[in-house]
């Protein structure tokens, strides 16, 4: 049916064999050729956060949870933590789990929420299994037995290269070819569309349908599309990505550690063998030597081999134009706060699949894929800045990164959130209500006003069962066995 | 604690009482006070008598018994909207309240449907929809709850009399305590700084006041409009028709559970059946027949004995530019009018009254919540409108003017998008919120003659024999059990027959 018989994807990172195994694996049984040219280099950091739908892509490329685990030492990831967002002691978690269990149709933060404007502010993560067992380093996967054993769901850490090179196997083995090489020139149709790759080595590598996983010099598709990018610098003012390896923790746990710097902000993630850690932030405000130099102080151990990156925050205005698609890093630049951007990966190619095209000129699909990934990214960005614009912490760079006029959207959300307590989505978003919830309560941001229809229907008086709940969520966290040990006996 | 929130409902049609029970229902006592003003010497519109599913949520919601309001409102169970000579003459298809097969290997149903389509062994896509096999051997039984089953494939809604479906609110609201207010209202008292209604001055004198003001007094928007001057946008251009005329009569032959909507040579003709009498009307637009002319053919029409005098209606399609202005919030026909071609009237009150429920807050109306209510109006007007100009659009007969006009009007961009994705690879457009899901599109495209050209790749990896008799199974397994499903005035009579008293009194 389709007349795209031949797909080339650029790059060698994880977002490249991700799409090359999707692609061969959903076309498997119309031939279609799926071709990597691998680069080899990588500018990604050391090692990726990630978010549940991982699981989801991997179960349908037939990729077992316990072998990757084993093979790629990855750990599990239950919550991000952000520290000092709020001044120095401060701490709030993003964990992928409900927050108690909807009450009379109305979700339990709501109540929480409520109660707060009352003068009765709780600490909402006690409601949370998932974010209890996180803080207390406990990992096991959800199970269906009870409310509680299913009110959570997982993501992973990755090691980037190994992940890689996990994949790559995985893609191979599926039947992807693989040509390493350099990219030399790159050769059109009279259409405009791309006819073939023109490599260093004067080999040409022709396909129809072409895509770019470059990272973020876009190396094929900046000189396909010349339509500008969108720049979000404004809002996202950090420009540099410092990415190390680090010793391993003692008793890691299932979570990324974000600590908000006077300029910019540290994560620290766990690996099975290992550990990685990065620093995000301006050089208007920071040179690149103290960076690296404020990163090794922080990180005891960190290697010396530090990659560091630039950041031009912001996306392509068409993801995918003329017979040629950006993917990763080459189609969105944005710092990995949220950890969405494997994330983002996923949902071009999975929207790719969606939109096959049926012939090598591809508008219409083009159009919807431009419309729908667009969407998407644009909710990434959103939350991403919330993190900043909800944070208190003082200073001339966090005064700089609160400046810009929110996008319309972001701006929308947040009002009618203050105003009333109501989280609205829209059609095409990434992150949840409950995202949200996680990020508004964690930063302390507590509507001015709660819809009356929630306030009649919610009854307030103290309820016991209340502090059974929070006692067994603590109680059945401790049940659970220590991260590391999890990752161990069951990876 | 606070006093409560003094509510004022201008106007006792559908809207109205609609509105009086869900504020009533959803909030306690002592959080709201609700008035309805309403005058016995200013009719109501009152044609809206085709509903969609939703309204089960709506009634659930606020607690009514579905058997004792069926019985009430002479009620008939409704699986979809009958769409005759629309492409073409000749054509017909049913619009089900319901899914098309189910997808197979992850690809949607009805892309496997097109496969089969292009190579020319197609099966109607009505044998694969058990609301449009049941609809048309009129049957009809109450859908599963398993997901697993058949039967949970489809949803139902009611046909019934909208003033009486008022009226039984009406008994619902009052006893919750809604205050019932009889007489006109002859001025608006408005703040003097910001121009928020303040009161209401009634014929006797009487002053009413309030926090809040519901509009619905109908399309003239007696606050919204006369009083606020909040402004209308008008569809005319895409929705060409402006009146209607309406004319009951009596039933004959068995009660269908759908509702039909033909394409005539100036608009199109509706046939509702409820237990006592056939609802029927036709809308069209006055720049291509006369009202005359309209009534004569109409009449001419009906299966029954007409039992009133036609009615007509008038209307400009469009919607107010915003549905909550100040502290008036316009519900009903005050706040937009669609046609009822896909009976979405009592949809749209139904959804203004619920989120202004959920939006609403304790004591002040933030502009920030107003303006994130209107947002989400807007995105529910223009979606069902963009679904009703595919009827009027996607259209090949040019055998009157109206549909030559139609078929070459430039159409909204983000329909034109949908209309040419569809076209060119059978793609859907989905979306979160608001109304038609997948398979309504699927029915009106494939029913009104657009054809995809194309397919979804991905059909092609799956083995064509095995998908071909997975499709036989899926109209076998329908057949069969609609077979076995009760006729529709049978099951009726059981479930919410209406008293005989009344029957006699309303009908013939």
């Amino acid at each position: 049916m389709s007349a795209v018989r031949r797909v080339i994807i650029v790059g060698g990172d994880a977002s490249a064999w991700l799409a090359a195994a999707s692609l061969k694996r959903a076309f498997r049984r119309s031939q279609l050729g799926v071709c990597v040219l691998d680069l080899e280099r990588a500018d990604a950091p050391v090692a990726r956060s990630t978010l549940p739908s991982l699981r989801g892509t991997h179960s349908l490329l037939g990729i077992k949870e316990p072998d990757f685990i084993r093979r790629t030492g990855a750990t599990f990831k239950l919550a991000t933590e952000h520290h000092g967002w709020h001044g120095p002691s401060s701490r709030y978690l993003h964990a992928f789990g409900e927050i108690g269990s909807e009450m009379q149709g109305i979700p339990f933060y709501k109540y929480l929420l409520l109660q707060a404007t009352l003068g009765r502010r709780e600490d909402h993560e006690a409601y949370s299994l998932a974010a209890i067992a996180a803080r207390a380093g406990r990992f096991a996967r959800p199970m269906s037995q009870s409310a509680l054993t299913s009110s959570f769901t997982y993501a992973f850490h990755v090691d980037e290269s190994t992940y890689a090179a996990y994949l790559r196997e995985h893609a191979e083995k599926l039947g992807v070819e693989r040509v390493a090489g350099r990219l030399d020139d790159v050769s059109f149709a009279e259409s405009g569309d791309v006819a073939a790759l023109v490599l260093q080595n004067g080999e040409r590598l022709e396909a129809d349908l072409f895509i770019d996983c470059s990272g973020r010099d876009a190396s094929l598709m900046s000189r396909v599309s010349k339509e500008a990018r969108e720049d979000w610098s404004g809002w996202l003012i950090n420009d540099r990505v410092l990415s190390a390896r680090a010793p391993a923790l003692e008793q890691p746990r299932a979570l990324t550690e974000t600590t908000a710097q006077e300029i910019g902000w540290l994560w620290r993630m766990p690996l099975a063998q290992s550990a990685a850690a990065g620093f995000v932030y301006s050089s208007e405000f920071l040179s690149d030597e103290a960076a690296a130099e404020q990163l090794r102080a922080a990180v005891a151990g960190c290697s010396e081999d530090m990659v560091c990156t630039r950041l031009a925050q912001g996306r392509r205005k068409l993801l995918w134009d003329r017979n040629c698609l950006a993917l990763g890093d080459a189609a969105v630049d944005i710092e990995p706060l949220a950890g969405a951007n494997l994330h983002i990966a996923q949902l071009g190619i999975a929207t790719l699949i969606e939109l096959f095209p049926l012939e090598r000129t591809a508008r219409l699909e083009a159009m919807e894929y431009n419309r729908i990934v667009g969407e998407y990214v644009d909710s990434v960005r959103d939350f991403t800045i919330a993190h900043y614009t909800l944070s208190t912490r003082a200073g001339e760079y966090w005064t700089a990164a609160r400046a810009a006029a929110l996008p319309a959207r972001l701006q929308h959300k947040l009002d009618l959130y203050r105003a009333s307590a109501r989280i609205n989505q829209l059609d095409d978003e990434v992150f949840d209500e409950l995202d949200w919830a996680w990020v508004l309560l964690g930063n302390d941001c507590l509507p001015d006003r709660i819809g009356v229809h929630t306030r009649s229907t919610l009854d307030l008086a103290p309820r016991e069962d209340f502090a059974v709940l929070r006692d067994s969520i603590a109680r059945l966290a401790t049940t659970m066995p220590r991260h590391l040990d999890f990752v161990r006996q069951h990876g | 604690m606070r006093p409560p929130l003094r509510i004022v409902i201008v106007g006792g049609g559908t809207a109205g009482w609609m509105a009086a029970a869900a504020f009533a229902a959803a909030l306690k006592p002592e959080l709201r006070h609700v008035r309805l003003i309403e005058s016995q010497e200013i009719g109501t519109v009152g044609v809206g008598e085709a509903t969609l599913p939703h309204i089960r949520y709506f009634n659930r919601r606020i607690g009514l018994d579905e058997r004792d309001l069926m019985s009430k409102t002479q009620a008939t169970f409704k699986l979809g909207i009958e769409f005759v000579d629309w492409a073409r003459i000749g054509d017909r298809y049913i619009h089900p309240f319901g899914d098309y097969g189910s997808r197979i290997g992850g690809v949607p149903f009805h892309q496997h449907w097109v496969r089969q389509a292009l190579q020319g062994n197609a099966a109607p896509i009505e044998a694969y929809s058990l609301p449009i096999v049941a609809a048309y051997a009129n049957k009809f039984m109450l859908p599963a709850d398993d997901p697993a089953s058949l039967l949970s494939t489809y949803g139902y809604a009611f046909q019934f009399d909208a003033s009486l479906y008022a009226k039984y609110l009406r008994g619902f609201s009052e006893r919750l305590g809604v205050e019932r207010i009889e007489g006109k209202v002859v001025g608006v008292r408005q703040r003097g700084e910001d121009g928020w209604v303040e009161s209401l001055t009634m014929e006797s004198g009487a002053t009413i006041e309030g926090d809040l003001f519901i509009d619905c007094s109908g399309f003239r928007g007696l606050l919204i409009e006369q009083t606020l001057k909040t402004g209308y946008d008008e569809w005319t251009r895409w929705l060409p028709c402006d009146r209607a005329v309406a004319v009951p009569s009596e039933n004959v032959g068995p009660l269908t559970p759908y509702t039909r909507a033909t394409a005539r040579e100036a608009g199109w003709q509706w046939r509702i059946p409820l237990q006592h009498r056939m609802g029927n009307g036709y809308v069209y637009s006055s720049n291509f027949i006369s009202d005359d002319e309209v009534a004569e053919r109409l009449l001419s029409r009906l299966e029954g004995k007409p039992i009133a005098p036609p009615r007509f209606l008038r209307f400009v399609t469009g919607r107010r530019r915003k549905s909550w202005n100040k502290n008036v919030v316009a519900v009903g026909l005050s706040s937009g009018f669609l046609e009822p071609l896909e009976s979405t009237s009592i949809y749209l009150i139904q959804i203004g009254i619920t989120q202004l429920i959920d939006y609403l807050t304790e004591d002040t109306f933030d502009p920030r919540v107003v303006d994130a209510y209107n947002r989400w109006m807007e995105m529910e007007y223009d979606r069902v409108r963009d679904f009703l100009i595919l009827h009027y659009h996607a259209i090949e007969r040019d055998d009157a003017p109206i549909w030559n006009y139609c078929r070459n009007m430039s159409i909204p961009d983000t329909l034109a998008h949908r209309l040419e994705l569809f076209r060119h690879r059978g793609r859907l457009i989905t979306y979160k919120d608001g109304l038609f899901l997948e398979p309504s599109w699927v029915a009106v495209y494939l029913g009104q003659r657009v054809m995809p050209h194309g397919y979804d790749p991905l059909v092609d990896t799956l083995d064509p024999t095995e998908v071909d008799r997975h499709l036989e199974s899926m109209r076998r397994q329908i057949a069969d059990t609609v077979v076995r499903m009760p006729a529709h005035d049978l099951f009726l009579s059981k479930y919410g027959p209406a008293a005989p008293a009344e029957v006699r009194s309303t009908g013939t």
